[in-house]
């Protein structure tokens, strides 16, 4: 039974354990160093200086800044715009130097690094949106509803998990790109937002499962009972009795969902079919590195930069989702 | 208690059951570990099919012309025709009749004799609309073929029948057979096109008994290892598809004692990295692929063999498209791409920049070339006059962003990204990337709706027409809306035409496609072909074409006088491979020749 | 438990049909065909094509011809072909017909060939796996917050946090470049699929001792544990008796997404391998547009992941008689 002291006292035990505090600073840190990216003194993540090999990284206390700075080729949206402008005029000609080297193209890796994580970050923001809204409200109105409603909808949901991923992404990205020149106009909806679309709308689908298991075992439960028989409309147990309480169960899922969904888009971008040049993800760093490992010659940065940023930030969640499932347990909270 | 007993037991059941599954799943699928092959190499992509009639591909050609042998075959460094099933042929004074005389003894391998028959029944299976052969139209030269291959009356099924197509098979003296083809005109090059793997015969005997046999399944079925007769040097052992193919030696094959290797395997492996680490672990002997990243050091190497190959790359420009169809929008871009850069640290494996339709390696060929200043700078500022003279750039109306089309590949990609970073930064264009999947950019392509889409060429003959042909007024391969009848005219005319008239008239040709420009010409394509150093039999040539029938292994001796012989200064490698050896029984180590 | 397996068996076939046939028409809206290529066909030629693959059929024809007893063919004596060739049989005759991309050969040659080396990669991955992680766990947790633990724990974040390929590349580099003890890719023998199945059950080890570490650190602090000690009994014997199973269940239910988890990511460690499995034909079916091949393909995943789904219910149901309430 979660009222307002009760959510109090679940932050309350998140931030007093001291690993969830260093994982919520460092998640913070990197969520705003990446919104602030067109901010930062860093290289263009995408302008070509054609060279032939990758460079190694220089440490920062050998070179912190240098002169020269390419701006950015791509065309940005406003927010994006009005930054990068802000950053010509602080910092003018000045750039970072290649702390994490640079790619056979001369791209700065921690530039490529900084902007990967926004698609990263996106990709696990339409995962959790999309799990949040559909998942839940789907599950749960599976679980409470008759037996054979329940079987139907779950049986879709088995369906659904049964059409292989890659393919839906394949069919859906093709079929996009046919109506790309409409799209763009009408909806100025672009490859990237259907990618997203894309990988939200297979994500809801384990939240879906989990939250209906758990619906179904609170059902029997005797505030339910009990809202039931004093005349509670379906859709206020739903939503004051119900759905607070699968939120432990909800979080577990979404801290096993994101990481999942990360990996997910490094995967579709070693296949080719994630986002394109010239944004930048994770995915295709870790791709790109991968090309790097080879007896003849071994840029382990370009393996090690994408690999820390992913593993950091995985871990950091990983680690999260251990605090806040400790903090909501209700054994905890009661003992 | 009781329950504590039955999950107990419950679970004993379980485990056992999953530890036996799983001991089974591994030993079934685990393999058989087969024995190493004399030779091994990565041959890209599955073939689609082993039938020579419907082949389009490279890795299949290069399948089939290790299994079959047609008329006429390549000299493997120089390209000329060879004799092959035909021992000797005549043509007749004005260049229309031939006259092949079959080899006497050569056998397919399950013992029928080779015959003039078998090739007339062959290409007539290969013009037959039924087949659906793709490269049918080789043999248009052919008088009555086209008529044939095109008439088509009901159910699909060629109105005419193959009489009237001047391909006969006639008795030799002695038994043997001759096969006799008229042309409709003359065409120098008819012997070339012979050695295609695509007019390869095939035995009529097995698919006829593939058909009684299996008449729901017979097409797959001729096919397969078991079933499959061959004619060349190699016949078919074994076939996984994206593992391998294994061939083993044809014993039965009229020259088997110059064929040095027993068994070869040909490896399907996508994943250029893998390619890759499967050469440096001495896996394979050769791969003709690499990871771009890679090339700037692996040319340094010893067994870097690059030569020049008859292929270009280029962009098409859709004519149909304002403000593309304006002539002088579109040298400026032509003029504005950087190729030397694109050359020297994109690609980096030897390729040329390209300024022609035709690369210039073609033997035996001098064409046009776009015209173009003495530097690339002088080149930008031409392009930057022309775009102002076509009423764009500062001063004039602002050109749309231009959507550069490409297909899932990181080399286009590259190449995509540093032409439009040129033309932005020389032009102040926009240029936008658009990343498609192979069908859809295909698809794209040939609806018209892109800007500039990446393409390129491969020629199957040395023939310049191959490369000009295709952008005649409706080719299927045009794909850029472009049309000109002076064109047109002077490729008919060059068809009629002998040498050194024909050339002529196609560098003529070359010369309006180069002012008109509905394409960008960008780089002419060069091998990059790593071959173990021990590999002997492979050479350089501009069809890249390496049949395997030559291959053998060198010796110690040979090696060290191999390299002895090599240009100094490239990076010695180790080699895999028989130290002592493997020379085909007809021919001795080759040191000391 | 029979009622339940034949419930469940009927909503297989529904639902067997239903992908199916959604799959069935979502393929063939997607544009390029099977037969797209560079060099591109004359019209007649690619016609004749896609004609003898019944390409040129309505769709609905097409679609009743693939799944089958409508043997169309034999009805009409002169199809594009001449000969009356019966191109497709039917799936519920057996026959998924030939693959569009791979034309000497049929779905089930292909998928004959491949889906037993997949399922052996992926049993000995998800074997491997679960042994490592289970051992890994509970030596974890029985010496929690030493060296080890902090080791163990580490090297498991790690797997977790690294996407397979990069995983896979690595390996490759360590042990099969640098020091040459196994193959670097391909097939032919037990030692072929050795670091194929590490880069596959690596992220599967990982989350089965996160789950059996904590699984059994919740049982070894529970009064029962504590009875058994108290009891006398050797600490062995109440690690494996006692204490084990609670640490097992957690781990039998993530069983499910373990098993999904290696289906998908064979796609990636089979392409860096150079593995024939059937991993390679899910994507590049559809890249190719094969389209009967990606049907099969679509059919047996859907087969295999609602077996595994029924195979994990099954196992819950039988450890946890609660679990019979949730059908």
């Amino acid at each position: 039974m979660t009222s307002a002291a009760g959510r109090a006292g679940v932050w309350r035990r998140l931030l007093g354990d001291r690993v969830s505090r260093a994982c919520l600073a460092f998640l913070g840190v990197v969520a705003l160093a990446s919104l602030a990216a067109p901010l930062l003194p860093l290289p263009s993540p995408s302008a070509l200086r054609l060279q032939d090999e990758p460079l190694p990284p220089v440490p920062p206390w050998r070179e912190l800044f240098r002169r020269g700075h390419r701006a950015d080729t791509r065309e940005l949206a406003w927010p994006d715009a009005r930054l990068a402008g802000l950053r010509e005029r602080l910092f003018g000609d000045l750039e970072t130097a290649p702390w994490l080297g640079t790619d056979s193209k001369g791209r700065d890796l921690l530039a490529r690094v900084v902007w990967g994580s926004r698609t990263s970050i996106l990709a696990a923001l339409a995962a959790g949106l999309a799990s949040l809204a559909i998942g839940v409200l789907y599950g749960a109105v599976a679980g409470l509803a008759g037996a054979r409603t329940d079987n139907l909808m779950m049986r879709a949901v088995d369906g659904l998990q049964s059409l292989p991923f890659v393919f839906l992404v394949i069919f859906l990205i093709g079929i996009v790109n046919a109506h790309r020149a409409e799209l763009a106009s009408r909806f100025g909806v672009g490859r990237e937002a259907v990618f997203f679309l894309v990988i939200g709308a297979v994500s809801w689908l384990t939240m879906a499962r989990v939250v209906r298991g758990q619906v179904r075992l609170l059902r029997r439960a005797p505030f339910v009972e009990a809202a039931h028989v004093s005349g509670a409309s379906p859709a206020r147990i739903l939503f004051v009795h119900v759905l607070p309480n699968v939120l432990p169960v909800v979080v577990a899922s979404l801290t096993l969902t994101i990481p999942s969904v990360m990996l997910t888009e490094a995967f579709l971008s070693f296949l080719g079919l994630g986002v394109e040049p010239p944004h930048v993800s994770w995915g295709i760093l870790a791709a790109d590195g991968v090309e790097a490992i080879n007896p003849v010659r071994i840029a382990w940065w370009l393996v090690a930069a994408p690999a820390a940023g992913l593993g950091s930030v995985l871990l950091a969640l990983n680690l999260l989702g251990d605090g806040l499932r400790d903090a909501l347990d209700p054994r905890t909270s009661r003992g | 208690m009781a329950a504590a007993v039955s999950s107990r037991a419950h679970r004993r059941i379980v485990l056992v059951a999953c530890v036996s599954v799983l001991l089974a799943a591994v030993l079934a699928g685990g393999g058989a570990s087969s024995s190493p092959a004399d030779c091994a190499f990565v041959n890209g992509a599955e073939p689609a099919t082993l039938d020579p009639a419907v082949i389009t591909a490279i890795p299949e050609g290069r399948i089939v012309r290790a299994l079959f042998e047609g008329l006429v075959a390549r000299d493997p460094a120089t390209l000329e025709p060879r004799p092959g099933m035909a021992e000797s042929w005549e043509v007749s004074p004005d260049g229309l009749r031939y006259l092949f005389h079959l080899r006497r003894g050569a056998r397919w391998t399950n013992g029928d004799p080779v015959t003039a028959g078998d090739f007339a029944w062959s290409f007539e299976r290969l013009l037959d609309p039924r087949t659906a052969a793709a490269y049918a139209s080789q043999l248009f030269c052919v008088s009555g073929a086209r008529a044939f291959a095109t008439d088509v009356g009901e159910g699909g099924t060629p109105s005419r029948s193959f009489a009237t197509v001047a391909i006969r098979a006639l008795p030799d003296g002695g038994g043997g057979s001759a096969l006799e083809i008229v042309l409709e005109r003359p065409f120098p090059r008819f012997l070339d096109l012979l050695a295609c793997p695509q007019l390869s015969p095939v035995n009529r005997r097995s698919l006829e008994e593939a058909r009684a046999r299996s008449p729901g399944t017979w097409q797959i079925d001729w096919l397969r290892p078991g079933t499959l007769v061959t004619n060349g040097p190699y016949r078919l052992l074994e076939r996984r598809a994206n593992d391998r193919i294994r061939l083993g030696k044809n014993p039965g094959y009229w020259d088997a004692d110059h064929v040095a290797l027993e068994t070869i395997d040909a490896l399907a492996v996508e994943h250029l990295a893998t390619a890759v680490n499967l050469y440096l672990t001495g896996e394979v002997a050769w791969i003709d692929q690499q990871p771009a990243d890679l090339a700037s050091r692996l040319c340094l190497r010893e067994d870097f063999r690059s030569a020049p190959y008859l292929g270009t790359y280029f962009y098409r420009v859709n004519v149909a498209r304002p403000p593309f169809d304006d002539r002088r929008v579109r040298r400026a871009l032509a003029l504005a791409i950087d190729r030397e850069a694109i050359v020297r640290k994109v690609t980096r494996a030897g390729e040329q920049p390209l300024l022609a339709c035709v690369p210039p390696s073609m033997p035996g060929w001098r064409g046009a070339s776009m015209a173009h200043g003495a530097s690339f700078a002088d080149d930008v500022l031409e392009a930057r006059r022309l775009l102002a003279e076509a009423g764009f750039g500062p001063g004039g109306r602002a050109l749309p962003a231009i959507e550069i089309h490409y297909n899932t590949r990181e080399s286009h990609k590259d190449v995509a990204e540093v032409v439009a970073d040129s033309w932005r930064e020389n032009l102040g264009l926009a240029a936008r990337l658009v990343n498609e999947e192979w069908r859809v950019f295909l698809d794209t392509q040939r609806r018209l709706d892109y800007d500039v889409s990446r393409s390129s060429w491969i020629a199957d003959t040395p023939d310049p027409r191959g490369f000009l042909e295709i952008f005649t007024t409706g080719n299927e391969n045009n794909r850029t809306g472009w049309s000109d009848p002076r064109f047109d005219a002077l490729l008919s005319r060059s068809d009629a035409a002998v040498e050194p008239e024909r050339s002529r008239l196609l560098a003529e040709a070359e010369a309006i496609l180069l002012e008109e420009l509905p394409i960008l010409p960008i780089y002419a394509y060069a091998t990059k072909n790593l071959v173990d150093p021990r590999l002997g039999g492979f050479y350089d040539n501009a069809l890249d074409e390496h049949p395997l029938k030559a291959w053998y292994w060198r010796d110690d001796a040979e090696l060290a006088e191999v390299r002895a012989r090599a240009p100094a200064g490239a990076e010695r490698v180790a080699c895999h491979g028989p130290s002592r050896g493997r020379y085909a029984p007809g021919d001795s180590p080759r040191s000391g020749r | 438990m029979i009622p339940f397996l034949a419930r469940r068996l009927l909503w297989f076939a529904a639902t067997l049909l239903a992908v199916a046939t959604a799959s069935f028409f979502l393929m063939r809206a997607v544009p390029g065909g099977p037969f797209d290529a560079e060099r591109r066909l004359d019209p007649t030629i690619e016609r004749n094509l896609r004609a003898r693959y019944h390409l040129e059929w309505p769709l609905a024809k097409q679609y009743l011809a693939y799944l089958g007893p409508l043997n169309l063919d034999e009805r009409r004596a002169r199809v594009l072909g001449g000969d009356g060739t019966r191109v497709l049989g039917g799936v519920l005759a057996g026959d998924f017909g030939p693959s569009l991309r791979y034309r000497d050969q049929t779905v089930g040659d292909l998928l004959g060939e491949s889906l037993p080396l997949s399922l052996a990669l992926g049993a000995l991955a998800l074997a491997g796996a679960v042994a490592a992680g289970l051992a890994a766990g509970i030596v974890s947790a029985v010496r929690r917050g030493g060296a080890v633990d902090f080791l163990l724990r580490g090297t498991a974040a790690l797997c977790l946090a690294l996407p397979s390929f990069v995983l896979a590349s690595l390996l490759v580099l360590l042990f099969a470049l640098l020091l040459p003890i196994l193959p670097v890719a391909g097939t032919g023998g037990w030692r072929h699929l050795v670091l194929p199945a590490v880069a596959l059950g690596a992220p599967i080890a990982a989350n089965v001792a996160r789950l059996a570490r904590t699984g059994m650190l919740e049982t070894l602090s529970a009064e029962f544990v504590r009875a058994a000690r108290a009891k006398g009994l050797p600490e062995r014997i109440v690690l494996l008796r006692h204490a084990l199973p609670g640490a097992l269940l957690p781990v039998a239910s993530y069983l499910g997404p373990a098993a999904a988890g290696v289906l998908t990511g064979s796609l990636v460690v089979e392409r860096i391998f150079a593995i024939p499995g059937a991993g390679s034909h899910f994507v590049n079916s559809a890249l190719n547009r094969d389209y009967t091949l990606a049907m099969g393909v679509t059919i047996v995943y859907c087969a295999l992941v609602y077996g595994l789904n029924t195979a994990v219910d099954v196992v819950h149901r039988l450890l946890d008689p609660r679990a019979a309430e949730v059908p």
